[in-house]
């Protein structure tokens, strides 16, 4: 399909850290298409092991994936502290685990974070995954201040609906409502948020720090549906 | 006098130089019935409560460790029985800890995540139970930060939860909406309360100095300025606002250099 930017990430390595999703797939998908090497590590202490097992980390992409929607009311402290533990604390330890590695071997590196676009605005039913995401994001921007003079970056990739699976899964009026919402008229995929990754992985994006991108067709952009609020 | 008739609790009061103490003086200043709250009882969370009944208020010192639900839950039934009902409720505890991100300890940074955000859950879920089982809407206010808007790398945890109180404050604004509850957020900037007393960039004239440069009107904020801008959202000079917050920094969040 047309004209491709040339990227080559051969010889790099990547670790994919956190649970397994559409995402961290879509992710792992672009890096290895350039030549990158990957390593998988889903907890933090399978990414403990990788750090000091590899010779070197370049990239490392670390996924906030855990969601759970419910009314603030039905949501147990329970499912509060899995969203924390999941979706910061594991992280947290993930990208310091990896940044101390990134330092050791003064080569610099690239750190992305995938954190979903609930972290970005409020929704009902969502308070204790927004809340989450929205912390790993913050953290992350800081730890970007710390760690640019090592030469590594820290940015965010926020996906939007990319679950396609579980889009087509929907019931067909909840589908148009949601698509609805989203500007660019379809769901997205793993490739979408794959592509976002892979531009922050590039040699030629080593300015881009502490970006928060989202990869959700204009979602985010408006809290209306797209047609007027007189057409309502 | 704008809260005749109301009752409010807010938590983290017991210093004098606290921005709970704050708000609660200003709360029955305009005439509400105040319980203060802290996490252990104390003889300087007593004289809060005694100063308000001072004010002709209304009032009661609850200890609770906002940390722990179960507390909180009997601290809201102490504060109905006492005061009738509870309409304005202010979740203010919080802790800090500087660190910067490579050195952060899982011990620290789950002690601030505990109280700044599971503090403030438990204590937002016991507010929205009472006040819908009451019928009669309400208000919750959030003690956030200037740092639900700006984050500064000595501080990461604190400013990862601070900076969520905007998704916090919105989830809970859109739920509870129906119920007439609204639910916003204070940001104040530098406040020289005991949480700053040993913050590592406070403790020479010169650092003082040189918070002060960095905020544009070249002060530190008042505990009575942060409780005006409570009475505000408490108020039916709120009734409108919900989802939202109030930023009260002397303009920290918008200047990037020393002035
Ligand atoms: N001082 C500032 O510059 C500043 C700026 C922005 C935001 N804030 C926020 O204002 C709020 C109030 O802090 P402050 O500056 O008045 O400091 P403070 O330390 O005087 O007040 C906080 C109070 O919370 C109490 N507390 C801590 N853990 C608790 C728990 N588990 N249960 C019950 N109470 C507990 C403490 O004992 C303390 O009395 C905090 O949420 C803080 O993050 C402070």
């Amino acid at each position: 399909m047309g004209m491709r930017m040339k990227t080559d990430l051969s010889g790099k390595v990547a670790l994919l850290a956190g649970p397994r999703d559409h995402n961290l797939e879509g992710a792992g998908a672009a890096l290895m298409a350039e030549g990158a090497g990957i390593v998988l590590a889903e907890t933090l202490e399978e990414v403990r092991y990788a750090v000091e097992r590899q010779p070197r980390i370049d990239i490392a992409v670390v996924n906030a994936g855990w969601r759970k929607a419910g009314d603030f009311l039905a949501l147990t402290n329970d499912d509060w502290a899995d969203a924390l533990y999941a979706n910061f604390e594991v992280p947290v330890f993930m990208m310091q685990a990896i940044a101390r590695k990134m330092i050791a071997g003064k080569q610099g590196g690239r750190i992305i974070v995938l954190a979903g676009i609930e972290g970005m605005l409020p929704f009902s039913g969502q308070s204790a995954t927004g809340t989450s995401l929205t912390m790993i994001w913050s953290i992350a921007r800081m730890a970007a201040i710390d760690l640019a003079p090592h030469g590594i970056t820290v940015n965010i990739v926020a996906p939007g609906w990319t679950n396609q699976s579980a889009f087509s899964a929907l019931p067909g009026e909840t589908q148009a409502h949601i698509l609805a919402g989203i500007p660019a008229g379809r769901a997205g995929s793993g490739q979408d948020v794959g592509a976002a990754v892979l531009m922050f992985a590039t040699p030629a994006a080593g300015y881009l720090t502490g970006v928060i991108l989202p990869v959700d067709g204009g979602y985010v952009l408006s809290r209306s549906d797209g047609r007027s609020m007189l057409e309502r | 006098m704008k809260l005749v008739g109301k009752t409010a609790l807010v938590t983290g009061a017991a210093s004098e130089r606290s921005i709970g103490w704050g708000i609660a003086r200003e709360l029955a200043l305009e005439g509400a019935d105040v319980a203060v709250n802290d996490i252990a009882p104390s003889e300087a969370l007593d004289a809060r409560a005694e100063e308000l009944a001072a004010m002709g208020r209304r009032s009661l010192a609850v200890s609770a460790d906002v940390t722990r639900p179960e507390r909180v839950e009997a601290m809201f039934a102490e504060v109905v029985q006492a005061l009738g009902h509870i309409d304005i409720v202010v979740s203010n505890a919080g802790i800090i800890r500087w660190q910067h991100f490579l050195d952060i300890t899982p011990e620290e940074l789950r002690a601030v995540v505990n109280v700044n955000i599971m503090g403030t859950v438990n204590v937002c879920r016991a507010a929205a139970t009472h006040m819908i089982r009451q019928g009669n809407g309400g208000r919750i206010i959030i003690n956030s930060s200037v740092q639900s808007d700006v984050q500064f790398p000595i501080t990461p945890v604190y400013g990862a939860t601070k900076k969520a109180m905007h998704t916090l404050v919105g989830a809970l604004a859109l739920e509870l909406a129906p119920h007439r509850i609204n639910v916003t957020h204070i940001a104040p900037g530098w406040v020289r309360s005991p949480l700053n007393d040993i913050s590592p960039e406070l403790q020479t004239p010169e650092g003082v100095e040189a918070q002060r440069r960095v905020i544009p009107l070249r002060r530190d904020g008042h505990i009575d300025e942060m409780g005006r801008a409570v009475v505000y959202l408490a108020s039916s000079d709120g009734d409108y606002v919900t989802g939202s917050s109030i930023r009260l920094d002397g303009g920290l969040a918008i200047s990037k250099y020393s002035l």
